[in-house]
């Protein structure tokens, strides 16, 4: 890597570390994790900046890959206790902060798959489409189509979350 | 809140998580790392001459005959007598083997391969000027760099700092601040030209000892470094706090090795490098980040002079 090379490298950190880190905590449902994970990414697209075409899209696949392989190996390991956080409705009361949103949220994905979850972060954080999804992923567009409505579903009754998408059901919106 | 249930997710997801900012010392820890490197591969290209009045500290040495006795003459009498710990009584060994090897490869042209990150690179530094050549061989990556006009520091330079320990150190840190803030600086300009909100990474705020660390094990990596300063960079770091030494070791390539090695906690990553005890060459160095996980190593393999320029050894 030369020095214009390592320069755009730190520009391209520095302005989407943040959102790379945001995309770890959500894929793997543990910000210890997540840490990890986004370390490990971006040592993987500094060793191979030179040969990356869309920095942003190289991380996405490089952290699936790597919480994949991540899950593989936890799956040979004696299986941990999921706690899961059974908070009351997080709107209820005054403003909720992110802060206090996201042990139900991690809690909640932290039942998906993988795969599932990976599907969800990517459709609805990063906002790709199903097409896109499907070729990062390597699936096709009707798994991707019908792995996110299983997986909203199931998001949809897991106990942190249930309130809030009850509470959506009253005030006579739309799904 | 939005109605449906993907948009519930959605902005979920959103909320709960823009709170959340990467690790200033993560980022920086792999800014810094790329840095470093590149300020190796360019073989230390900006020289600063003259020491600079620093905070050197003075090891009086009080071990058995055979090891060095470092110059007392710069504050000795206020320096506290220190027994040689055996990190210390290591790192003058490695002090003795230096000064006692043969002088640097004859020829104008010195050749360097190294092993990085699993790609082959071989610069090629001419001793007089500094200009550095660099060929690489590997998957996706360029097969030569544009040469590197002064990419070094000549032979002449290196033969010009002081060898005294304690005047040494305060050269390298001098030298190692203003890189340092000639690197951000550079970044900073480049960032404000290319786009409209610079976010430069928090540069790591190291302490002097971080720094002296630093530019001693980079400059040994340097073929141009003779045998005299050579001996001298390792009893800087036999007198810079935090060092650690492991004899036995062995380097990525199972070269036995004395592994040298120092935390560096502003930027959580361990700097280690391996030693060849019977030469005080310079065989690999290794960064590693909290955790265990290797994030790149460099392997040295050989140092060859030529009379005249070289080819591309992949035959680019």
């Amino acid at each position: 890597m030369d020095s214009r090379q390592a320069r755009a490298f730190e520009g391209f950190v520095s302005e989407s570390g943040d959102a790379l880190l945001r995309m770890a905590t959500l894929l793997t449902s543990d910000p210890g994790t997540a840490e990890d994970v986004y370390q490990e990414t971006l040592q993987r697209l500094a060793m191979r900046w030179s040969r990356v075409g869309n920095p942003r899209a190289f991380c996405r696949r490089v952290m699936h890959n790597v919480v994949i392989d991540r899950a593989r190996a936890r799956q040979r390991r004696p299986r941990e206790l999921l706690v899961a956080h059974d908070r009351s409705d997080p709107r209820s009361g005054d403003p909720v902060t992110g802060v206090e949103l996201r042990p139900a949220l991690l809690a909640a994905l932290g039942t998906l798959t993988a795969q599932q979850r990976a599907i969800v972060v990517l459709r609805y954080f990063e906002d790709l489409s199903e097409n896109e999804v499907a070729d990062l992923l390597g699936v096709s567009a009707g798994t991707v189509k019908s792995t996110a409505s299983r997986a909203v579903a199931q998001l949809r009754v897991q106990p942190g979350l249930i309130a809030l998408f009850a509470a959506a059901d009253t005030t006579g919106t739309t799904r | 809140m939005p109605g449906t249930d993907e948009d519930i997710v959605r902005e979920l997801m959103s909320r709960s998580t823009d709170d959340l900012y990467a690790s200033s010392a993560v980022t920086a820890g792999i800014v810094r790392r790329l840095r470093r490197r590149r300020l190796r591969n360019r073989a230390l290209g900006a020289v600063v001459t003259g020491a600079a009045a620093g905070t050197a500290l003075a090891v009086v040495v009080s071990a058995p005959g055979g090891v060095p006795r470092p110059a007392a003459r710069h504050s000795a009498s206020a320096a506290p007598a220190l027994r040689l710990t055996a990190a210390q009584t290591t790192l003058y060994r490695l002090s003795s083997a230096a000064a006692a090897t043969a002088a640097r490869s004859a020829g104008r042209y010195v050749e360097m391969t190294e092993k990085q990150d699993g790609y082959d690179r071989t610069s090629i530094i001419d001793s007089l000027t500094g200009d550095t050549w660099t060929y690489q061989r590997g998957a996706g990556i360029p097969a030569e760099l544009p040469v590197d006009r002064h990419g070094s520091p000549t032979e002449a330079e290196f033969d010009a700092m002081p060898t005294d320990p304690s005047a040494l150190r305060a050269l390298l840190l001098t030298q190692s601040k203003q890189q340092q803030a000639q690197a951000i600086a550079e970044e900073e300009r480049i960032m404000a030209e290319h786009r409209k909100k610079a976010a430069v990474p928090t540069p790591v705020n190291l302490s002097d000892d971080d720094y002296v660390f630093d530019q001693a094990t980079t400059m040994l990596w340097n073929p141009l470094v003779g045998p005299a300063l050579r001996s001298a960079l390792y009893k800087v770091l036999a007198s810079t706090p935090g060092v650690q030494v492991r004899t036995g070791a062995r380097d990525g390539l199972g070269r036995p090795a004395v592994e040298i090695s120092r935390y560096e906690s502003a930027a959580s990553v361990n700097e280690e490098t391996f030693e060849d005890l019977r030469t005080g060459a310079v065989l690999e160095t290794a960064f590693v980040y909290r955790g265990d996980t290797p994030e790149g190593t460099d392997l040295y393999l050989s140092v060859t002079g030529h009379r005249t320029l070289p080819p591309d050894p992949y035959g680019g």
